[in-house]
C-alpha cells in the first residue's frame, strides 16, 4: 500500500517537473501519423459509425486524413531535425487535432470508451507543450 | 443584447491597433479579426446563408497567414495556398467548416511571437468550441464558450500589441 499512495505525488512530480519530452512526442506524433494513413486508406471510416463522426463528418474524411497524416510528418521531421520551436508547434497543433475528435465523441456517446481513448492524447500532448516551455529539450 | 456584443466585439483588435499604431503585420491581423464582424454582417442582412457571408472566412485566413509570412516567397505561397484552398473547398457540402479547419491548423502552425497566445486561442480553442456548437443539441452553452475565447483573444491581442510599440 506504501507504493500505491506515493502514485499520486510521483504523477505529479512528473507532470511539473519532467522536462524529456522526446518520447511522449515520437508516440503522439506516430499515433497521428498512423491515424491519418487509416483515414486515407480506400475503406470509409466514418461511415462504420456515422452517428458518432456527424461533427467530424462536416469536413471529407481524406481531408482530416491529410492533416493528420501531414502533421505526424512534419512532427517527425521537427524530432530528427531537433527543432525545439517546430516541436512545440507540432505539439500545440495536435492537441488541437485530437480536441476536434474528442468532440466529435462528447457530442453523441460521451460515454463510450472513445472519451478517454482520444482524451488521453490531447492531454498529452498538452502536458508535453507546457514541458516544452519550460525549457525541455530532451 | 448579447449577440449584437458578440457581433461588435470583432473590432476591438481594430480598436487597439489605431490606438496603438504598431507594425503593419499586427493591423493585417486586426483586419482579419475584424472580418468576422463583416461576415456576421453579410449573414444578418442576407438571412443567415453561409454563401453569401463565405467570401469573409478565406480573407480573414489569408489576411492573418500574411501577417505571419516572413519572406515574399512565403506571402506568394500563402495567397496561391488560400486561394486554391477556398476554390476546392467549395465542392464539398459545407465549405466554410473545410476552410475554418485547414485554415485554423495551418495558422497555428505558423503562428510566432506576441500574437501566439491571440491566435492559439481563437483559431485552437475558438474553432474546438465553433465545432461543438455545430454538434450539440443545446447550442447555448458552447456559444457562450466560442464568445467568451473570442474575446479572451482580442485581450491577448491587445496586449501583444501594447508591447510592440
Amino acid at each position: 500500500m506504501g507504493y500505491v499512495s506515493r502514485i499520486p505525488r510521483f504523477l505529479w512530480r512528473v507532470f511539473r517537473h519532467e522536462q524529456r519530452t522526446f518520447g511522449v512526442e515520437v508516440y503522439l506524433a506516430l499515433q497521428a501519423l498512423v491515424f491519418g494513413a487509416w483515414l486515407l486508406a480506400p475503406w470509409d471510416t466514418f461511415q462504420q459509425v456515422p452517428d458518432i463522426y456527424s461533427t467530424l463528418g462536416l469536413v471529407p474524411e481524406w481531408i482530416w486524413g491529410c492533416l493528420f497524416f501531414g502533421h505526424g510528418v512534419l512532427h517527425l521531421a521537427a524530432l530528427e531535425m531537433g527543432s525545439m520551436r517546430l516541436r512545440h508547434r507540432g505539439t500545440s497543433v495536435l492537441v488541437f487535432l485530437w480536441m476536434i475528435v474528442l468532440i466529435s465523441f462528447l457530442t453523441t456517446a460521451p460515454l463510450s470508451s472513445a472519451t478517454p481513448m482520444y482524451a488521453f492524447p490531447a492531454l498529452a500532448g498538452l502536458w508535453a507543450s507546457i514541458a516544452q516551455t519550460r525549457g525541455g529539450r530532451a | 443584447m448579447q449577440y449584437t456584443l458578440a457581433h461588435y466585439s470583432g473590432l476591438i483588435p481594430l480598436g487597439a491597433v489605431m490606438l496603438w499604431r504598431p507594425p503593419v503585420p499586427y493591423w493585417l491581423i486586426a483586419c482579419g479579426f475584424g472580418m468576422s464582424w463583416v461576415g456576421d454582417t453579410i449573414m444578418l442582412e442576407t438571412g443567415g446563408s453561409w454563401a453569401y457571408g463565405y467570401v469573409w472566412l478565406p480573407i480573414q485566413i489569408g489576411l492573418i497567414l500574411l501577417a505571419l509570412a516572413a519572406t515574399w516567397a512565403m506571402r506568394a505561397a500563402v495567397t496561391v495556398g488560400v486561394a486554391l484552398l477556398t476554390v476546392l473547398s467549395v465542392a464539398h457540402a459545407r465549405p466554410d467548416i473545410v476552410l475554418t479547419v485547414v485554415g485554423s491548423v495551418w495558422i497555428l502552425w505558423q503562428a510566432h511571437g506576441r500574437v501566439t497566445p491571440s491566435l492559439y486561442v481563437y483559431f485552437g480553442l475558438g474553432t474546438v468550441l465553433y465545432l461543438l456548437m455545430l454538434g450539440a443539441d443545446n447550442i447555448l452553452p458552447a456559444w457562450y464558450g466560442y464568445q467568451a475565447s473570442r474575446l479572451v483573444a482580442y485581450g491577448a491581442f491587445c496586449w501583444a500589441v501594447s508591447w510592440a510599440t
